[in-house]
């Protein structure tokens, strides 16, 4: 059933911290310095590029973990051949920002690419509508929108006012640790979450206080004139949320200064969200037919509301670091009904939670050479068989066993309190981040480590492990049937040149009987190596 | 023989009819979904054209089978709208169920309707279907078949002369439909006989349907006549049944069976059956 599943209780958190935001995206595609593009743009210069292009090769082996299909029929991983599947992509990434005088800068994200799969349209194709074959066809026509071309990720402007920044656009959405609310700005991350927004940003005694009010779905216009101005819309079709937030931040080379001067640095914030849509015209969302916003009998009276907050700690000295994050939501849909003139009487509701906390150690000499991270997080759970849906499908319930289900089983069963942290906030190579879209009715303890050795002779050369164990809150809802999903070894390698980085990743999955097969053994072993070619303005 | 017959029904994602009065299965590894979301996008106008009843084969379906039940035929008008609040009995008095549609692919008598589409249930426990043609114009019954080739209770065969058409389609306050269908040389329950049935079809009604689980807006009331003639006598039965877009037989009030000679049975307080659909 197409209700608030995590993602979109996720999405629902959008919470304002503006400035933060706005700047963390800014002109730059990664995390970064939240003035950085105010500070090292030239007095006179009034554009810089950032960007980048990415491409990806991965190979994988017994990612299906041996199951079979689902009670729909869905595979959890190609089979491949005997289990083994290749996949290559290319992100084009670029990110202007124009600045207009000293307090003025319109900032963009387009991706020219989005995740184009290497050789997805070969010379001549499709052959003019007739049968042929590409084996003597090496070179590739023009991408269009379709094949994953020219998507605009972020379009908003922003002016520093002497009390207050105001931004407003498509801007990216961020907070803590990114469990909720996550930009995915890093280069090697996906998604990241865009919010439609007006945000007024106020410093408070040393503090950040942020309101921001977003349009995550306005429906239909209905205007069937060309007309001047915003074209109308009912006022309760669209969904809508406030959010406020109050936060004590600093940016990265803040830390960096008091750090090195034996500074404990304290950040922290709390930030809260209400959304809510009163009616819907769910046909729309299919069809994205304008008209119907004149149909009144297209309208499905919705009775959406929900409330989420969300807490954020980060204590840091040179040689360590303590960062927790906290999210609750909780809400209710009178009518989940996807269907005009059918009114579901029981409504949805729910109450799912997550967290996740971080303790890094960095015990030698030079802080930057060697990092140990020990990291735990749980996404709460619901007992109906299945992880929650990454995207909305229907009001199905599943069987146990399957990977993925609704949590909603008609009226015998009308609550979803599963959650999913945000699949942005990494935690492995395979399992959560590859297979299940993020961590959700699980918890999971993590010891990560970094090591950058020889940085006179190779700066910025790392190396990374990582261990970790998953385990489900709940034994029925897990796709075997009991707790224990899995145990993974990460490796990988980072080499930097200049503005050019390649990095390889390597892991292997031991999965338990949790995500076997009802009755079963344990799946057997599942390997993934992913090589990524990275080059950043 | 009422619920042979009048089964019939229509639905569509739904499944199709059956009277099984059944328990869903205690045992959570039983577990079956409730309703698979069909691709379906109704527009709520009050027409029902074909596309929007879909056949989702092996979709399970739930409805709540009620036996003895009063029943406003006519409903209640409610700002204009007549309205049919089907909320009583409470529902933890009634059984639960099970209704799906199946593949002519592999049945014993898929020989005898070479072209049928679907099967649907037409008996308590599915033990007996019913081949229907799934066509633009209509939806059209073909004959009915036991789904065991011999199960201990007798066969059942029997194929119509001609199809009875239960849903004219597009379906719409008027529309209406009467089909005499003749099966020769019929088997019912091992016994061999031979019938004539009138099936008469109208939509008499549109308004809102109040279920325990759902609110339908713009649903369809199709008044179905039926009368079966055999050489041992002759019996009419009148089935209210209610029909939603992309839902397909959402309830149905079922009159009971009287001889042919007595007045046929349009307005009755009491049905004999009533089905509700429950998620």
């Amino acid at each position: 059933m197409n209700t608030p599943k995590t993602s979109t209780i996720a999405a629902a958190v959008v919470v304002a911290c503006t400035m933060l935001q706005a700047h963390t995206a800014l002109a730059r595609t990664g995390m970064g310095d939240p003035v950085q593009p105010w500070r090292e743009k030239d007095p006179d210069e009034w554009l810089s590029f950032h960007g980048h292009l990415r491409l990806r090769s991965a190979l994988m082996n017994n990612l299906d973990l041996g199951r079979g299909p689902s009670s729909d029929g869905s595979l959890l991983w190609p089979t491949g051949d005997n289990g083994l599947t290749v996949g290559h992509d290319l992100r084009v990434r670029l990110a202007p920002s124009i600045f207009m005088g000293d307090s003025v800068r319109l900032f963009m994200e387009l991706d020219v690419l989005d995740n184009v799969a290497l050789g997805a349209r070969p010379r001549f194709t499709p052959f003019g509508g007739t049968p042929a074959i590409v084996a003597a066809a090496p070179f590739q026509e023009p991408l269009t929108a379709l094949d994953g071309a020219f998507h605009l990720r972020t379009a908003m402007a922003e002016v520093i006012l002497p009390i207050a920044v105001i931004s407003a656009g498509r801007m990216p959405s961020h907070f803590g640790l990114g469990i909720a609310a996550n930009d995915g700005n890093a280069l090697d991350d996906d998604l990241g979450d865009r919010a439609d927004r007006i945000a007024v940003t106020v410093p408070i005694f040393g503090h950040v206080l942020s309101g921001a009010f977003d349009v995550g779905a306005s429906g239909p216009s209905g205007q069937t004139l060309p007309g001047f101005g915003p074209s109308p819309r009912s006022p309760l079709i669209s969904e809508q949320s406030v959010s406020l937030a109050f936060l004590r931040f600093h940016s990265p080379w803040e830390q960096e200064l008091l750090q090195n001067d034996g500074r404990v640095v304290v950040d922290y914030g709390v930030a809260g969200s209400i959304e809510w849509q009163d009616k819907d015209v769910p046909a729309f969302y299919t069809s994205f037919d304008q008209s119907l916003g004149n149909d009144p009998n297209a309208v499905v009276e919705r009775g959406y509301r929900a409330g989420v907050l969300d807490g954020w700690l980060r204590i840091g000295t040179d040689r360590l670091r303590v960062e927790a994050e906290v999210v609750a939501s909780t809400f209710q849909i009178d009518n989940p009904s996807p269907y005009v003139g059918i009114t579901i009487r029981q409504p949805v509701t729910g109450t799912p939670f997550g967290g996740v906390a971080v303790v890094e150690i960095k015990p030698l000499e030079n802080p930057q050479t060697l990092s140990v991270q020990f990291e735990g997080g749980v996404a709460s759970s619901d007992p109906a068989p299945g992880l929650p849906l990454p995207a909305p499908t229907a009001f199905v319930g599943a069987r146990p066993g399957d990977v993925f289900g609704s949590q909603l089983d008609g009226t015998k069963d009308s609550r979803m309190d599963a959650y999913r942290l945000h699949p942005a906030h990494r935690v492995d190579l395979i399992l959560w981040r590859t297979l299940l879209g993020g961590v959700s009715e699980a918890a999971y303890g993590r010891v990560s480590g970094r090591f950058a050795p020889a940085q006179d002779i190779f700066p910025g050369l790392s190396l990374e492990g990582n261990l970790v164990y998953s385990h489900a809150l709940d034994a029925g809802s897990a796709p075997g049937g009991i707790n224990p999903l899995g145990l993974e070894v990460d490796g990988a390698v980072t080499l930097p040149y200049e503005q050019f980085s390649l990095r390889i990743d390597a892991g292997i999955l031991a999965p338990f009987g949790g995500l076997g097969e009802r009755g079963a053994s344990a799946p057997p072993l599942a390997s993934m190596v992913l090589v990524r070619l990275g080059y950043a303005m | 023989m009422r619920c042979e017959r009048f089964v019939l029904g229509l639905v569509s994602v739904v499944g199709t009819l059956g009277c099984d009065p059944g328990t869903p299965p205690e045992n959570p590894d039983d577990f079956i979904p409730v309703i698979q979301v069909p691709d379906c996008r109704p527009d709520n106008n009050g027409v029902i054209e074909s596309s929007e009843l879909p056949v989702v084969l092996g979709a399970v379906a739930r409805v709540r089978v009620g036996q003895n039940v009063p029943v406003d035929i006519d409903g209640e008008v409610i700002d204009g709208v007549t309205t049919w609040d089907l909320t009583r009995p409470e529902v933890q008095t009634e059984p639960v169920g099970t209704l799906s549609v199946e593949s002519m692919e592999g049945q014993w008598f898929a020989g005898l309707f070479p072209g049928a589409d679907i099967a649907a249930p037409l008996l308590p426990g599915g033990s007996q279907l019913g081949p229907l043609l799934v066509e633009d114009d209509g939806w059209k019954l073909l004959g009915a078949a036991s789904k065991d080739e011999d199960p201990p209770e007798g066969q059942t065969r029997v194929v119509y002369d001609r199809p009875t058409v239960l849903y004219p389609f597009p379906l719409q306050l008027g529309s209406r439909v009467t089909t005499t269908s003749r099966a020769q040389n019929a088997v019912l329950l091992g016994i061999p006989t031979a019938f004539d049935d009138t099936t008469e079809v109208e939509v008499v009604g549109t308004g809102t349907v109040i279920l325990p689980d759902l609110i339908l807006e713009n649903t369809l009331q199709v008044r179905v006549r039926f009368s079966r003639t055999l050489l041992a006598g002759e019996v009419q039965q009148v089935s209210y049944i209610f029909v939603h877009e992309c839902l397909g037989e959402v309830a149905r009030f079922v009159s009971a069976a009287v001889p042919l000679a007595e007045p046929r049975p349009d307005d009755f307080a009491t049905a004999t059956e009533v089905w509700r659909l429950a998620l």
